[in-house]
């Protein structure tokens, strides 16, 4: 059933770029004539379950293509077999999000497998300064006003489910959203790191933690403690259990000792000791931090700030964390970083499984690090295009997954 | 292992191939046959053709001599012989296809699995854009009308898309 829109405009003529790619196609495919005409034969031979097994190979967006093949076709790939077939194929390249402008929640998702743009419709979210967490194909979105409204969809199927509103300080200063999905059994947990200034008391902190879960449905409040010239903000992920969330210096510290991470280990094993004197220092001094969980490893991209001007940056780096120390996986060379500027919070990154994605926030520009290779390449030219000098763009990336519901 | 004992297995076409029974067992169909005490005389694979069973033989063969410790092949250079082995210009696209066929019938889950991929591969790179009034997509793509017509009527109606 549809939900997005069809686009049928019939490009016609004026469009020339388009002309032109179709021309290729036809003739790419007229080489192969021969092929074409046996590749039908592959419908008649195999039998259903074989056919479904060959197109569950398929990346995603080559099976909503499979679908619409034929009618038998449809039916391969919308029956509940193929769907739980889907469910056990290894995850797939994520998919980036990026917002066309700072109002509407309308963008495009780029798919690094087929190296395409796809005019995406998310459900729920309302405008893109929304809180965003992903994980195993379900996108979780909070609003940014009273911080109340909380669903979980899957944007590719478009099915979603509204959750019961969070605990805690309705108006926080700060909130942190990360999600953790099991791939086992599909449930979910959902945790939100809340800040808020103590009135009347500078540099005090009220840090608290709250779990979802979605096999009972409810919310629990996992931790309150008070941080002295500390916060958090908005930066946490879930990577094997344990949440991480980025804090802040208030106090102005030395340079380097701006800003900090914290562990916390959602299955309450950790001891009751005070949140804070478990944190661990960041590498150097860091702008735009952001966490990420590749492959259950927790990673953090930033920008390295110059000692002596930390605002300034001289590069980005991608560090993982093992245990309590930091690894510096790569920087980015210097032929990219000259397309993000040298000032401070220019770009955001987002990603997963092997694959992190950095936006600058100046322009539509995408830059894929492949974490398996250590490659860095540009995406496919963005169809957003800048309509302003101070126009800013933002996105996140989610795993493709077609079978999976909230 | 000891002495290798022999199998033989006879194609729908009535041809005989001897083969090791390591080799052999590489098809969990076979593997039963010979559990349950079936294989006193030839195994008949009335669903395979000699042409096939040959091929099926030599990537069965290569799999186990690969695991042999003194043979020890690398998973990479296993991987390039299964590339070179299933290229499409050396296995026709009708020998794909009976091969996925003998591959399930025989229970070879890596051959399976090996043939599935290349046929999926075969597809993602020939499904492509053309008018149909059927559509059923839960998102629109940018700047393209996005619907497929099923092959056949493609390669039937072709003049009347290239103009």
């Amino acid at each position: 059933m549809m939900d997005g829109e069809t686009s049928w405009v019939s490009h016609c003529n004026d469009d020339t770029a388009r002309h032109i790619d179709e021309f290729e196609l036809f003739s790419e495919l007229s080489d192969e004539g021969n092929q074409a005409a046996s590749a039908v034969s592959l419908d008649l031979i195999l039998p259903d379950d074989l056919l479904e097994r060959i197109l569950a190979c398929l990346p995603v967006a080559s099976i909503f293509k499979a679908g619409s093949v034929c009618k038998r076709w449809h039916e391969l790939v919308s029956s509940r077999r193929f769907l739980w077939n889907l469910s056990q194929v290894p995850s797939q390249k994520p998919w980036y999000f990026m917002f066309m402008s700072s109002d509407e929640p309308g963008g495009y998702a780029y798919d690094p497998t087929l190296r395409k743009w796809y005019n995406v419709g998310l459900p729920c979210i309302e405008t893109p300064n929304w809180f965003k967490a992903s994980s195993c194909g379900l996108v979780s979105f909070m609003d940014n006003d009273s911080r109340s409204e909380l669903y979980v969809c899957n944007p590719i199927s478009r099915r979603s489910r509204k959750l019961a509103e969070p605990p805690g300080l309705k108006f926080s200063d700060y909130s942190a959203l990360a999600m953790s999905t099991s791939r086992v059994s599909n449930g979910y947990q959902i945790s939100i790191v809340k800040s808020k200034e103590v009135p009347g008391k500078i540099f005090q902190w009220d840090i608290s933690i709250h779990l979802y879960d979605s096999e009972t449905r409810m919310w629990a409040t996992l931790s309150t403690e008070v941080f002295t010239g500390w916060r958090a903000g908005d930066e946490s992920v879930i990577c094997d259990g344990i949440l991480y969330f980025l804090i802040y210096s208030t106090g102005g510290g030395a340079p380097e000792n701006r800003h900090g991470l914290v562990p916390y280990d959602l299955s309450g094993r950790s001891s009751h000791a005070l949140l804070i004197r478990n944190s661990i220092a960041v590498p150097c001094p860091l702008t735009c931090g952001r966490l990420m969980n590749l492959k259950e490893n927790l990673v953090m991209v930033g920008g390295i700030g110059k000692q002596d001007r930390p605002d300034i940056i001289k590069g980005i780096g991608i560090w993982m964390l093992r245990g309590r120390e930091w690894q510096e996986i790569a920087r980015m060379p210097h032929r990219f970083f000259q397309g993000f500027g040298e000032l401070d919070d220019v770009f955001a990154s987002s990603g997963m499984d092997d694959v992190i994605y950095i936006q600058s926030y100046g322009s539509s520009l995408l830059l894929l690090f492949d974490m398996n290779q250590k490659q860095w390449k540009w995406s496919l030219k963005c169809p957003v295009t800048k309509r302003f000098p101070l126009q800013l763009f933002t996105g996140f990336s989610f795993e493709p997954r077609l079978e999976i519901a909230p | 292992m000891a002495s290798s004992r022999k199998i033989t297995l006879r194609s729908s076409d009535g041809e005989s191939f001897e083969v090791e029974e390591a080799v052999a067992v590489e098809s969990q169909t076979i593997k039963h046959m010979i559990e349950d005490d079936c294989a006193d005389n030839a195994i008949p694979l009335p669903n395979v053709t000699s042409k096939i069973l040959a091929k099926v033989i030599e990537y069965c063969k290569k799999h186990v001599d690969a695991s042999k410790a003194e043979d020890r092949v690398n998973d990479e250079d296993l991987k390039a012989w299964d590339a070179a082995f299933i290229k499409v210009d050396q296995v026709d696209q009708a020998t794909l296809f009976d091969l996925i066929l003998a591959a399930n019938y025989l229970n070879i889950k890596s051959l399976l699995d090996l043939t599935c991929q290349t046929v999926a591969d075969m597809i993602k790179g020939n499904l492509f854009p053309v008018r149909n009034e059927w559509l059923n997509f839960t998102f629109s793509i940018a700047n393209r009308e996005l619907v497929l017509v099923c092959l056949t009527e493609w390669v039937a109606h072709r003049r009347l898309f290239c103009s």
